[in-house]
Parts: C-alpha cells; sequence; structure tokens
C-alpha cells in the first residue's frame, strides 16, 4: 500500500509543486494519475519510486521509505520514465545484465511481450527508435513483475499499433495484488485500462476514485482550468 | 535480507559494469597501451615521468563512466533505481577505477615494455628472456626503489580520483571542465603554499630552482615537491624533510578519504 502523509515538495521554496499532499492508494489497481503539463505527475511517481525525497511529510510503500532506496524496496519496484536512455546493448543482453537484480523476472515473458511489441531482441538500443526503446524497456519492466510499476507517460511516443499492443499487455501482466500507477495527459490512450484516478490541480489532488464513469468527461467536470488536458490519441 | 552488503548483488553489480562498458574500458586500455609503447619506444629516461601522468590522467577518464550519466535522466533513474545499495555501487566504483586499474595498468606496462625491449635484448644478447622472469626483475626493481616514489604516486592517484569523482557527483553539466578547474586550484595554491613555507624554514642555496613535483619525477622534497640546484644533492641535509613528506601524506590521505566518503554519501542522497 501506498501512503502519502502530508507531502510538501518544491523544487525552489516561491514554486511548491505539492502542499500538504494525502493519499491512500490501495494494492491490486491500475491508476491513472492525470493533470495537466507541469500539474506535478512526474514529480509524484518520483517521490514514490524514491528518485526525489519529500521537503515535508512522508511517502511510504508497504512501510518502507522509498528515498532510502534499499535494495529489498528496490526489488518490488520499477519506474520507467518518459524520457528513456539506455545503455549501447541489445535488449536481450540488457535484460540478462538488469534481470538478475529483480527475483521474479521472467525472461521468457520478455521474450514474449518483445515479440508482441515487434521490437527485436538482438538490435542494439542505440540504433533504435524513440519509440522502440521504450517499447523494450516497458516489455522489461512488465517482465520484471515487480508489485509496483510506475509509468511515466507510457504511450507517447508509440504508433497506434504498439498502444494497442501495450494495453494488451499490460492488461495480460496485470496480477492480484500488483499496483500500476501510470501517468498521462493523453486521456483516451489508457482510459479503458485505468480503474482508478487521480486528477493533480494546482498542488493538490483534486480526485482520487474508482472510475465509474467516462474519465474524460470526470476529468473536464472536475478540473475546472480553460486549458484543458490534451485528449488525443497520437498517432 | 540485507540491505547494506551482499556478494551476489556485487557480482551482478561488477557484470553489468563490465558490460555496459567493455568497449570503452577497451579503447582506454588501448590508448594506454600506445602511449606506453611509444614512451618505451623513444626510450629516454626524461621521459619516464609521463608514465606517472598516463597512469594518474586513465585514473580520472575513467571515473565518470563508473556511476553514472546525471544529466541523462533516463539512464541515471535506471541506475539508481537498480536493486542494490548505495555502498555496493559505490564498491563496485571502486573496484574498477582503483583496483583493477591499478593492476591492468600496472600488468600491461610491465608487458608492453617487455615487447619493446625483447627484440633489443635478443639482439643485443642473443639471449631470451622470459616473461616471468622480466616480470620478476620488474618486480625486484620495485621493491627496492624509494617506497617514498610509490606512495606519492598512488596518493595522487586516489586524490585526483576522490576529486574527479566528487565533481562529477555534484555537477549534472560540465563536470570534466569543472574537475580541471578545481585541481588547477588546488595545485597552485598547494604549490605556491609549499613554496613559500619552504623558503621560510629551509635555508636553500641561492640559485635553487622550485619546481612543482606533480609535474616532474623529483620528489624527495615534501610531497612531490622539488628544487634543482647545480650544486650536489644537498637533501640530507634537512632533517624535516621526512616530515614534510610525511605531513602531506597524512594531508591528502585525509583529503581523499573525506572526498571518497562524500562521494558515497552523494550517490546514496541523489535525488533526480
Amino acid at each position: 500500500m501506498i501512503t502519502i502523509k502530508d507531502l510538501t515538495f518544491w523544487y525552489s521554496k516561491k514554486n511548491r509543486i505539492f502542499e500538504n499532499l494525502d493519499m491512500d492508494l490501495e494494492p491490486g489497481h491500475i491508476y491513472g494519475l492525470l493533470g495537466k503539463n507541469g500539474a506535478g505527475k512526474t514529480t509524484l511517481l518520483k517521490l514514490m519510486c524514491g528518485l526525489s525525497f519529500p521537503k515535508s511529510g512522508s511517502v511510504t510503500i508497504d512501510n518502507r521509505i522509498p528515498g532510502k532506496r534499499e535494495p529489498g524496496f528496490l526489488e518490488g519496484v520499477f519506474f520507467v520514465p518518459e524520457e528513456i536512455s539506455l545503455p549501447s546493448l541489445t535488449p536481450q543482453k540488457f535484460a540478462e545484465i538488469h534481470g538478475g537484480f529483480y527475483p521474479a523476472f521472467d525472461p521468457a515473458q520478455f521474450g514474449e511481450f518483445l515479440g508482441k511489441f515487434e521490437v527485436n531482441a538482438n538490435q542494439n538500443c542505440s540504433r533504435m527508435s524513440h519509440g522502440q526503446k521504450k517499447k523494450a524497456l516497458i516489455a522489461f519492466a512488465l517482465a520484471v513483475n515487480t508489485r509496483y510499476l510506475f509509468l511515466d507517460e507510457p504511450t507517447s511516443g508509440m504508433d497506434i499499433p504498439s498502444k494497442a499492443a501495450f494495453r494488451s499487455i499490460l492488461a495480460a501482466s496485470f496480477l492480484e495484488g500488483k499496483t500500476v500507477i501510470l501517468s498521462t495527459h493523453m486521456v483516451r490512450d489508457l482510459e479503458s485500462m485505468i480503474d482508478n484516478v487521480i486528477l493533480l490541480n494546482n498542488h493538490r489532488i483534486i480526485l482520487n476514485q474508482a472510475v465509474d464513469q467516462d474519465i474524460e468527461a470526470l476529468f473536464n467536470a472536475s478540473i475546472n482550468v480553460p486549458d484543458k488536458i490534451s485528449t488525443s490519441t497520437e498517432s | 535480507m540485507n540491505d547494506t552488503f551482499k556478494m551476489s548483488r556485487f557480482r551482478l553489480l561488477v557484470g553489468r559494469q563490465w558490460k555496459e562498458n567493455k568497449k570503452v574500458y577497451f579503447l582506454l586500455w588501448g590508448v594506454i597501451s600506445l602511449s606506453i609503447m611509444l614512451i618505451a619506444v623513444l626510450g629516454q629516461h626524461d621521459l619516464d615521468i609521463l608514465y606517472f601522468w598516463l597512469f594518474w590522467l586513465g585514473g580520472c577518464v575513467m571515473i565518470p563512466g563508473l556511476f553514472s550519466r546525471w544529466s541523462d535522466f533516463g539512464r541515471s533513474s535506471l541506475y539508481l533505481l537498480l536493486p542494490a545499495s548505495s555502498l555496493e555501487k559505490f564498491l563496485c566504483g571502486l573496484f574498477y577505477g582503483l583496483l583493477l586499474y591499478i593492476l591492468v595498468f600496472g600488468l600491461n606496462f610491465v608487458f608492453i615494455r617487455y615487447i619493446v625491449t625483447y627484440p633489443v635484448i635478443l639482439l643485443v644478447h642473443n639471449n631470451p628472456v622470459a616473461f616471468s622472469s622480466f616480470l620478476g626483475s620488474g618486480i625486484r626493481g620495485i621493491a627496492s626503489a624509494s617506497s617514498n616514489f610509490y606512495i606519492f604516486v598512488f596518493l595522487t592517484l586516489l586524490f585526483a580520483q576522490s576529486l574527479c569523482m566528487i565533481t562529477v557527483m555534484r555537477f549534472k553539466k560540465r563536470p570534466v571542465l569543472i574537475f580541471a578547474l578545481i585541481l588547477l586550484i588546488i595545485l597552485s595554491v598547494y604549490n605556491i603554499g609549499m613554496k613559500i613555507l619552504m623558503s621560510d624554514i629551509a635555508h636553500i642555496p641561492a640559485g635553487s630552482v622550485f619546481t612543482p613535483g606533480l609535474l616532474l619525477p623529483y620528489y624527495n622534497l615534501g610531497f612531490g615537491y622539488a628544487y634543482f640546484n647545480s650544486q650536489p644533492p644537498i637533501l640530507e641535509e634537512f632533517s624535516f624533510i621526512g616530515l614534510i613528506r610525511n605531513l602531506n601524506n597524512l594531508i591528502f590521505l585525509i583529503v581523499f578519504f573525506t572526498l571518497y566518503l562524500s562521494t558515497w554519501y552523494n550517490l546514496k542522497e541523489r535525488e533526480l
């Protein structure tokens, strides 16, 4: 379970990203973290996986503090950033090197996901497009079978068939007890798979509830700002 | 679970470091080997200091690749979230940057010198020398030489590497340039300070020329500090030389140890 208590965070004191944020996230759900550009989606993901530390308040995951970055905690967490950069290796080699760090890594599953994404396991990542690299890392992220998976704008840079493949792979690999949090500003890409939605606006969470209606409508009704988030599906 | 150090995780880290960076390491090894060969072929005793510079520079060039490219969010997030402790990641860096580097450089040095000198030995003496006996004579040479020189070489490497490590860790942009600037400032202050100190307390004969020890292979006076005089060596006259040398060694030990600790702490507390 992810527990956020009284969280305050800023990069510069004048510009606070979060102020006294409180939130509990139950395991076993796919959460959609929505908000405008600059709302703090990536920052919240970074705080939850331990790449940034709260200025005050706390973030805990299963009673562990992510900022300590203890191996026991990191074995259960995987973060896929929006901006992907991989070493000059093939996905196969990358998985051989990094897979050993994750006890639940399944190489066969990784190969299967790469196949579904139509990514060549033996092509060097340095010669791949951004979208291909992203698919390779997402395939790895899903194959390590961590309890918590954080995906920052997972479908950005993907073509339409890849987005469809992503949805089907994520749905197929989602197991009970697992928690997936994906941030996006392209609601339509992912609305079919999100079962809980978290809306960020003006330094706080304005909505955190199960999806029982159209996410786009929910978002538009909840966030009363003129520059609504994009709901386009990129091609 | 042991969250501080586990040998199996350390082995994985060492393997990962090698597989991700082997091209760079081979390239560095090639450049160093070629440089040693060139210096050995030119073969003048005056060029011996170039070996020291090569050793020193090679050791620093390795540092930025030991942890992560901090300006690259994708790579650094992958690195920081890799399930291993910051101590294991730091020790993995030291394993490659220090232990393996010194070992490989040393063996490479002896091997290339052997390759270069072997034909000469064969031509002149018509008596082939086995590599093992060449290595043995090299080790005997090291053992019989002044230990001060090896302490000097080792400490300067540790100091430069630790400074490079902390610079790379602290500065996202242009860490190499910043490292060079900081090093230049430290060396300048150190050398000016030493010059003043030595002028005040040592009655150095007129006509002596001070030389910063980091630029020349003379290391007798103080830590890497020397002077030239046309007179025969008079270094033994100064009883405080040993004291200054030890004091210098101690200062450098404290500095590099502090910088190493800071590097580890920065790795642990690193935010993206």
